[in-house]
């Protein structure tokens, strides 16, 4: 990390790594997770942002960040320390305050309680127990301050969907050929 | 407070801005240096949404920008109930300039200044993003090397993000640009130019352009000196005062000319030139 921090400068350069760095060196590696592992882990969260982002029903581009946002979590923190499914949760949360897609906090809880590997009765128990609620809630929102004393503030994100579909207007591919869904 | 004590010492208050309260400290390990810190209570009733959306977003907005003329954002502490934002220290702000005459006698300076202002602003839209609430007060001033710096980016939003109703204050009526006066929330990059347009005004005059009170008063200024905008002049406007032109009142004819600022000598013929240019009403500035 302390390499990284060294590169600032040029906007956003921090976040760049080398491939053996990724492969090599991250926080989980130090703590015995091995690169297949972390791999795994990484698609794991990704899908698991994806569904709960969909359900949500929140833009593409908010859950694209929210998905950086984990990344970038767990290149300064690993994995065995952190609870990979509440930190995704609150970056979810914390993408849609960026981009300012108006949800409540409450359905982000549900939702992701929903979502969450429990069994049934402890859902019943969040949807009529204020307690239980507050405490997930607490949770997330506790997360999402060390998620953004971890990524330093750095919310800014640049993605590149909207140049891809620029460049696909501009070439004029035919609609039918599917390439935008593909490159999307 | 306590979690800001840790590293800075020497705290003395600076100011009160819309959102909290400023103070100029020190570093503990190091003291020959000044730092303003900006402190923003997160008020109870949103602390159970977590850090606002509002804050989040001017941090966002401060860590990307990275230009001589842009206050530079350093650290940023967050407790439960604060969030702090320590920033690189100045003396002044343009306000302060503008409200001693004496110290703009070289127009020299002024063009310094505006060029500043100028580049700072073209460094902010390049990066898709409008500040939104451009003012002498919000402008700072190193008094020594007479580097300007722009600040307070608290209303300040991207391109892409789509616009809420509820966020209508955007900035001090006295640099708002008339389509916002009438309501308009199709925010643009020309919105930032007619405040620089506004300011440099009163770079010149020494008192603001114009003065403002409520936003129709406002705009009654505004027409006052550059004429009853009409379809020709700015295409559109009827649209955008509800269809009804003649709530304007009775036509007022231009007087922004060249000429117009004549009784301010010192000015050269270029920069009355770029004065006119700024705060022309058309929309595409």
């Amino acid at each position: 990390m302390a390499e990284s921090s060294e590169r600032e400068g040029e906007e956003g350069s921090e976040w760049y790594f080398s491939r053996k760095e990724l492969e090599e060196n991250t926080p989980s590696r130090r703590d015995g997770i091995d690169a297949k592992k972390e791999n795994e882990l990484r698609r794991s969260y990704c899908g698991f942002m994806q569904a709960l982002g969909m359900r949500l029903s929140l833009p593409q581009e908010t859950i694209a960040t929210a998905i950086v946002f984990c990344h970038r979590f767990f290149l300064r923190q690993s994995h065995a320390k952190n609870d990979m499914l509440i930190i995704a949760i609150s970056c979810i949360h914390l993408a849609g305050k960026v981009k300012e897609t108006r949800h409540r906090i409450r359905d982000v809880v549900l939702v992701s309680a929903e979502m969450l590997p429990r069994d049934k009765t402890s859902l019943e128990r969040l949807r009529s127990d204020k307690e239980a609620f507050e405490q997930l809630r607490d949770t997330i929102l506790l997360a999402e301050r060390i998620v953004l004393v971890t990524i330093n503030f750095d919310m800014y994100v640049r993605h590149p969907y909207r140049i891809v579909m620029k460049a696909i207007r501009k070439l004029q591919v035919p609609k039918k050929k599917g390439l935008c869904q593909v490159a999307w | 407070m306590q979690a800001l004590a840790l590293s800075y010492t020497d705290f003395e208050a600076i100011g009160t801005g819309r959102y909290g309260r400023v103070f100029k400290c020190r570093q503990i390990s190091d003291t020959d240096n000044f730092y303003a810190v900006k402190i923003i209570p997160i008020p109870k009733e949103e602390q159970e949404n977590g850090v606002p959306c509002k804050i989040i977003r001017e941090v966002s907005v401060l860590k990307e920008l990275n230009h001589i003329n842009i206050v530079r954002l350093l650290e940023v502490i967050s407790t439960d109930s604060n969030l702090f934002l320590v920033f690189e220290c100045l003396d002044n702000t343009l306000q302060v300039f503008l409200k001693n005459p004496v110290m703009f006698m070289y127009h020299k300076m002024m063009k310094e200044f505006l060029h500043q202002i100028l580049s700072a602003v073209a460094y902010i839209h390049s990066c898709k993003i409008l500040h939104m609430n451009l003012k002498p007060d919000n402008i700072l001033v190193h008094f020594r090397t007479r580097v300007l710096k722009i600040a307070d980016f608290g209303l300040a939003r991207t391109f892409e993000v789509p616009l809420d109703s509820y966020s209508q204050d955007i900035g001090s009526a006295s640099y708002r640009a008339p389509e916002l006066l009438f309501g308009s929330t199709n925010y643009s990059t020309a919105n930032d130019v007619w405040s620089v347009g506004c300011i440099f005004g009163e770079m010149i005059l020494h008192r603001p352009l114009f003065s403002g009170g409520s936003d129709w008063e406002q705009l009654d200024e505004i027409f006052s000196l550059l004429g009853t905008p009409t379809e020709e002049t700015w295409p559109g406007v009827t649209s955008l005062c509800g269809g009804n032109i003649d709530a304007l009142g009775p036509p007022k004819q231009r007087k922004v000319s060249i000429n117009c600022f004549a009784c301010v000598q010192i000015i050269e013929f270029q920069l009355k030139k770029l004065l006119s240019t700024l705060i022309s009403e058309e929309y595409e500035r």
